[in-house]
């Protein structure tokens, strides 16, 4: 009995050690997508990297959606013992357990319900049926236990054991049924999440509950206008507030109307009130061009202060300070880059999608990365390059004070990519992919055609590489490894382990053999 | 849509047009088929904000060989395309040596060229290559289902099919089916007038296209033409008369003037409806609905405006005193708006005494009978252009000091002035911005931007500024 306890204890202390996880959509709250804890790979022998394993799940796409980025938890209590848990949704109402050391099920969860009354138009983009919103992964309780959260296609969230999938709480109604919702962020007790297009018919807005609420009150904010379609859902700063952009849409401050910006809304008083928001000058154009403010930031610290960056299909960067973004007027911000891409204004296959990245380097320099989708801007010439870039590219600035002001100084600009997602660092490496997905939303003879049945036949296939992050010089790619695109899923990187997902619902493990 | 969704649209729509955002077309020379001149919704231009008023295009066109005052006219502007590079606000501009531009106006970006080749001599009567404005497609309207042209009896199909098509007429007399998106032909051309016919009036109404040709060129005769592009074989039609342009009812019938009379056609066949004796002139008449029918006025060449009814052909309902009295007249077509306390307007543009103005009319009742009462007259604008209104403003170009052989003088400019549309006050000129005469071809207004040419072939726009 005395070495059973033993046991328990040593097992239940190992689960508290420090670990690299990666509990969420873009690594944290924050949205930095930025692994700290990487000491695996190296950009030294990243270059080695193979597939360690693959899985094809059951999960059946709907729309251009399949599965989402992985959560991975490396301490696990599990009936089999401690284990490495990766946790992956997929767009069918299912959630997937896998042993990270084997790539196999360790448990399925498969959320049932009433087809809802109401779903997004059938071969539309933009409003699939089903989960959404990637889950997200609390901190281990007293006993070392972790709890996922999931927010199913009727809009019920779930907590589930990490362990073996069972509810540890009763669901409780957090959203409309195929409301599209995005990424779970978990703050402070806390869970957001945002939601756009107006899929079936639900409102655009951000959404906020308190784990600890007995009648789980739902809050929301609606900015009026636009949609709230940040991939990776709102970053929270420190003092609690939960940014994200609004899309497409309109900017009418006398009438509380905020689209085509980024709004801030905190918890208080059981209400999710607006604390602050920044609208770009130019946002008629935006609108007019449909060139949605559509980024989730990575909100980081700097020189004592908090700031975040974001940007918009318009292709360009933008610096804010969480404590004022935007200044008086709401629409300055600390620093505007110039046009990086979409010299054509194109609202399609052009700009800036998804999420940013943020990342500290040993000498103390501050990042700022951006993905980009279709050809670089003929003016914009970053001191490194890595010849043409047609397609798309993941482009590095770094933070820097000049002359008393903040501004962002471009640093390099990776290899083409077919349409780069967002990035994410870790020991020293870029970890970028194109999509390789059909992004043509618009066609010379018919005009708006948006469907997804045209666009899967048309999409080729996604490629992982790995960048020195100091330079942006190629490490690794993965050449015809992935057989399929992606679409609006993500990177996550843990313990020597990078992962991606496809469009056919394999998922992806590449790390280095034998490590 | 159930009533609810009507209303969410509706309020959506008026939230949109507050804010400056829903994108209108002027989709034919006048603005619409009745040559009203009137954008009835800018929501960026206001009698606030056009004192600031900037020079936000200018674009000279050196591959017109010609130069001079007809040879550049100003553009149809189709207000969002959604095109397979995104969404644009486009002007198509057509050239007097059959080139056809689509600009992209934000930008100032040329998104298309068409050059459509076709041999042609050219003098000053019978100037070479397209010769009037393109016609776009039925402007869009929110939430409302796109409409599709069929053409000639070719099933369109996703493969030939264009989302916002443009109709030009090129020198050869054939009538292009454009694509907005990239300029291409959708279909080959369609036979429609003789070759060199000078055209002016290019409308598409209900998939009828409509123009009328003068001066004889191409030996063509001086007519009404319609083809009509919902039949099988894309049937022409023709019916002789000299007139400088047509302007169409809200029952899709055809006015036109003659030297001698406004004549009435029905439409497609163009089979005569009626005449009004006595109202003739060398204009094109507007056409307005006003108490449950159409009402027409037209400038006579005497110098006075005929007010005439739909309903009772044969006779003027009103005649106004005359506008000029130094011989020279009312030049190219007139214009009305509504006001926002539903008075009807009527505006002519008077060349002469001394140098010319904008007179505005009422359309009243006076003692049982529709009457012009004269509102206000403009202060002394040279050789104004036919105006055009948007936000109860009137736009009048000035196009310079010009003889009577419609050459203009040395030295002299265009100005473009902004108008109160109640009072006629100055609101905004441009004062010496514009640096040559400007063209006697029109004067364009959607989405913020108020459009003319020069007779060096320089199209400008002047409006409200849009960072981008």
């Amino acid at each position: 009995m005395r070495n059973v306890s033993l046991l328990i204890a040593l097992s239940a202390g190992c689960a508290l050690l420090p670990a690299a996880d990666w509990p969420t959509d873009a690594a944290n709250s924050q949205r930095t997508n930025w692994q700290q804890d990487e000491t695996i790979l190296t950009k030294d022998n990243v270059k080695n990297m193979k597939v360690l394993w693959k899985i094809q799940l059951d999960n059946v796409p709907q729309e251009m959606h399949s599965l989402f980025p992985p959560l991975i938890i490396e301490k696990v209590n599990t009936s089999g013992g401690v284990k490495q848990v990766l946790i992956e949704a997929g767009i069918s109402d299912n959630i997937y357990a896998i042993d990270v050391e084997t790539g196999k099920l360790l448990w399925k969860k498969h959320f049932e319900y009433p087809t809802p009354e109401r779903r997004g138009r059938p071969g539309d983009p933009l409003c699939p049926p089903g989960l959404t919103a990637t889950p997200v992964i609390g901190p281990p309780n007293a006993a070392g236990a972790r709890t996922v959260y999931t927010l199913a296609g009727d809009g019920k969230l779930h907590s589930l054991n990490i362990a073996n999938g069972e509810d540890v709480a009763a669901p409780f109604q957090f959203g409309y049924p195929n409301g599209k919702s995005y990424s779970l962020n978990l703050w402070n007790g806390v869970i957001f999440t945002t939601t756009s297009q107006g899929c079936a018919g639900n409102p655009n807005q951000i959404w906020a509950v308190r784990l600890d609420d007995p009648a789980k009150k739902v809050m929301t904010y609606n900015p009026r206008s636009g949609g709230l379609w940040g991939r990776a859902g709102a970053a929270v700063d420190s003092t609690g507030i939960a940014w994200a952009p609004t899309g497409d849409g309109r900017y009418d401050a006398a009438n509380k109307v905020y689209g085509n910006g980024l709004i801030g809304a905190r918890v208080e008083d059981g209400e999710l009130n607006l604390k602050d928001y920044f609208i770009p000058s130019n946002w008629m154009w935006l609108q007019k061009r449909d060139l949605d403010m559509q980024v989730t930031p990575s909100i980081f610290k700097f020189k004592g202060r908090e700031l975040m960056i974001t940007g918009s299909k318009e292709c360009r960067m933008y610096l804010l300070d969480t404590k004022s973004a935007g200044g008086e007027n709401h629409q300055t911000p600390l620093f505007r880059t110039q046009l990086l891409c979409n010299e054509e204004t194109d609202f399609q296959s052009a700009g800036i999608w998804g999420s940013m990245a943020s990342w500290e380097d040993s000498k103390g320099t501050r990042w700022a990365l951006t993905p980009f989708w279709g050809p670089v801007h003929p003016d914009f010439k970053p001191p490194i390059s890595y010849g043409p870039v047609t397609h798309g590219a993941v482009v590095a600035l770094r933070v820097e004070e000049k002359n008393g002001k903040l501004q962002l100084t471009p640093a390099w600009m990776s290899r083409d990519m077919d349409q780069a997602e967002p990035p994410v660092i870790a020991n020293g490496v870029v970890y970028a992919y194109g999509n390789g997905e059909n992004t043509r939303q618009a066609y010379a003879d018919r005009g708006l055609a948006d469907f997804s049945p045209l666009r899967i036949k048309a999409s080729g296939k996604a490629r992982l590489y790995a960048l020195d992050a100091q330079t942006g010089k190629e490490l690794f790619n993965s050449g015809d490894e992935l057989k399929t695109f992606t679409h609006f899923s993500g990177l996550s990187v843990a313990n020597g382990r990078v992962y991606i997902a496809t469009f056919d619902s394999i998922l992806y493990c590449f790390g280095l053999p034998g490590h | 849509m159930n009533k609810t969704s009507t209303l969410a649209v509706i309020s959506l729509a008026c939230t949109a047009m507050a804010n400056g955002q829903v994108a209108m077309d002027w989709p034919t020379i006048g603005g619409d088929a009745q040559r009203t001149g009137w954008a009835k919704v800018d929501g960026r231009i206001t009698k606030e904000n056009v004192k600031d008023f900037q020079l936000v295009l200018k674009r000279k066109f050196d591959g017109i060989k010609e130069k001079g005052p007809r040879t550049l006219a100003p553009p149809v502007v189709m207000g969002r395309l959604i095109s397979y590079k995104g969404f644009k606000e486009l002007a198509f501009i057509a050239g007097g040596s059959d080139d056809l531009w689509s600009i992209d106006v934000d930008l100032n970006r040329v998104f298309w060229h068409k050059h459509y080749d076709q041999p042609a001599s050219s003098s000053a009567p019978c100037p070479a290559g397209i010769t009037a404005v393109p016609s776009l497609n039925t402007p869009f309207s929110f939430a409302a289902t796109r409409p599709r042209v069929p053409i000639a009896g070719i099933q369109l199909t996703a493969n030939n099919a264009s989302p916002r098509p443009a109709f030009a007429v090129s020198s050869d007399g054939k009538l292009h089916f454009v694509n907005t998106s990239t300029g291409e032909d959708v279909i080959p051309p369609v036979n429609f007038l003789p070759a060199g016919a000078k055209t002016s009036g290019l409308t598409l109404l209900d998939g009828v296209v409509y123009t009328t040709t003068s001066g004889g060129c191409g030996g063509a005769k001086n007519a009404v033409w319609a083809i009509d592009l919902n039949s099988t074989e894309g049937t022409v039609s023709s019916v002789a008369v000299n007139s400088s342009g047509l302007a169409i009812g809200t029952d899709s019938t055809i006015y036109v003037q003659s030297d001698t009379d406004v004549q009435s056609f029905a439409p497609k066949d163009l089979k005569p409806k009626g005449t009004f004796a006595g109202a003739g002139g060398s204009s094109t008449p507007v056409v307005f609905a006003y108490k449950n029918r159409d009402f027409i006025v037209a400038a006579g060449a005497d110098g006075k405006l005929n007010l005439l009814d739909s309903q009772s052909p044969g006779s003027t309902v009103y005649q106004t005193p005359a506008l000029t009295s130094n011989g020279r007249s009312i030049r190219g077509s007139l214009a009305s708006w509504l006001d926002a306390d539903g008075t009807r307007w009527v505006l002519a543009p008077v060349w002469g005494s001394p140098n010319g103005s904008i007179v505005a009319f009422k359309v009243e009742e006076s003692n049982g009978k529709t009457v012009l009462t004269q509102a206000w007259v403009s202060k002394d604008i040279s050789s104004p252009l036919p105006p055009v209104i948007a936000s109860g403003l009137v736009f009048v170009l000035s196009a310079g000091d010009y003889a009577k052989d419609d050459k203009p003088k040395g030295g002299t400019r265009a100005v473009l002035y902004a108008l109160d549309g109640a009072t006629g006050k100055e609101m905004y000129s441009t004062g010496k911005q514009v640096t040559a005469p400007g063209s006697l071809t029109g004067v364009t207004v959607a989405n913020g931007r108020v459009y003319f040419a020069t007779t060096d072939n320089t199209l400008w726009a002047f409006g409200v500024f849009l960072e981008i």
